[in-house]
């Protein structure tokens, strides 16, 4: 059962995944541990295998989120498919710098899907059809989105790049 | 818990991104409580009867189902019955008829006091061959409180029928087959005389004649 239980790096990196949802650290503890505690009842059913327990928690925080989430105002489903095509190639997003106190400036105004995404992109690697599956968002949708989100990365970083020169 | 991070030289947004998520940080106390909830539960011994209370469970599920639907089928033929035994009983007291008639349209405009409108049914002119020609006449009555028409006819045999309409009310009359959805009306013998019951047109009706 050792393989199953979560070590301290993989809840500190869970934890660190709600505070990107929620961004209230009480908040985050909750969703971590009610997810956790539901792991652990499915677990303890001997349902089939979870092989990467990490990842089933993850999904369960995001899930128990957007419940919530839903209840208090609404987590966007735009299910459109917009026509505009994006350039949205990975090195544009790459080629970004940014302050980090601009970032946390930037951060907190994010909506939190976008912060989802990013969080995907950024600290799990994923490319974006990976992270459109994962996240069950429409493509273009999500397409969308990284395309407004470097919008306002580069609207930022612009004008410090300017006053570092 | 958040880093220090005095210095404002511009970082790759993901570099950024991933100082700024890994900023936050359970505290031991957090992280210690979270270990011990896990192998609290993961390190006791699976159980090894975790097959019988699903069993257990469906069976009890398909207990209750069968007791349910046993109690409401009992219940809807107790109403059945109950309707039968009062549209017989008055069918054999025969009281005075109200009005007499062979028109349905006298017997609509007579019936006033009814919480709905006497209608003819296709199901007696043409499966029990008793037009509107054959009817003599009708009284008010009532079925199970509820007041009702008694139209009755006497058919080409000379037999006299006596045929109730009531608005029908699931509640109070229970489930009675509906020949408007294709379903079949039920037919009870009771005291040697044969009881059809159907719904149509929304209202409850039954016929009763000698066997």
């Amino acid at each position: 059962m050792s393989e199953q239980v979560l070590n301290e790096a993989q809840l500190q990196q869970l934890y660190q995944y709600a505070m990107v949802l929620s961004q209230h650290r009480d908040d985050a503890y909750d969703l971590l541990q009610s997810a956790i505690e539901s792991y652990l009842v499915t677990v303890k059913r001997g349902s089939p295998t979870i092989d990467c327990p990490e990842a089933y928690v993850r999904t369960l925080i995001r899930n128990r989120y957007i419940d919530h989430y839903r209840y208090r105002r609404r987590w966007s489903s735009e299910s459109f498919e917009e026509l505009a095509l994006y350039d949205i190639s990975p090195v544009d997003l790459e080629k970004v710098v940014i302050d980090n106190s601009e970032l946390e400036h930037l951060w907190a105004k994010l909506s939190v899907e976008d912060r989802d995404i990013l969080y995907h992109w950024a600290v799990l690697g994923y490319s974006t059809d990976e992270a459109c599956a994962l996240m069950d968002m429409p493509r273009g949708t999500f397409l969308s989105r990284i395309h407004r989100l470097r919008k306002r990365c580069l609207a930022i970083s612009k004008p410090l790049s300017g006053a570092q020169e | 818990m958040k880093k220090d991070n005095p210095d404002h030289n511009p970082l790759p947004l993901k570099d950024a991104i991933r100082d700024q998520a890994s900023s936050e940080n359970l505290v031991p106390e957090q992280l210690n409580d979270l270990m011990a909830m896990q192998r609290a539960v993961l390190d006791d011994k699976p159980q090894p009867v975790r097959q019988f209370p699903y069993w257990l469970t469906a069976a009890a599920a398909c207990l209750v189902l069968v007791v349910s639907f046993f109690v409401w089928n009992t219940s809807n033929e107790q109403y059945a019955r109950e309707i039968a035994l009062e549209v017989v009983e008055n069918h054999l007291k025969l009281k005075p008829m109200d009005v007499r008639t062979q028109s349905m349209t006298e017997i609509q405009s007579f019936f006033t006091q009814l919480d709905f409108s006497p209608a003819q049914s296709s199901l007696l002119e043409n499966q029990f061959d008793l037009p509107e020609q054959l009817m003599i006449g009708g009284r008010y009555c009532s079925v199970k409180g509820v007041t009702a028409a008694q139209l009755r006819y006497r058919g080409t045999d000379d037999q006299l029928r006596t045929f109730y309409e009531v608005g029908y009310d699931e509640d109070k009359f229970g489930r009675m087959p509906d020949i408007d959805k294709g379903e079949t009306p039920q037919e009870i013998i009771v005291k040697g005389l044969k009881v059809t019951m159907w719904v149509e047109k929304g209202l409850l009706m039954a016929l009763v004649k000698d066997m």
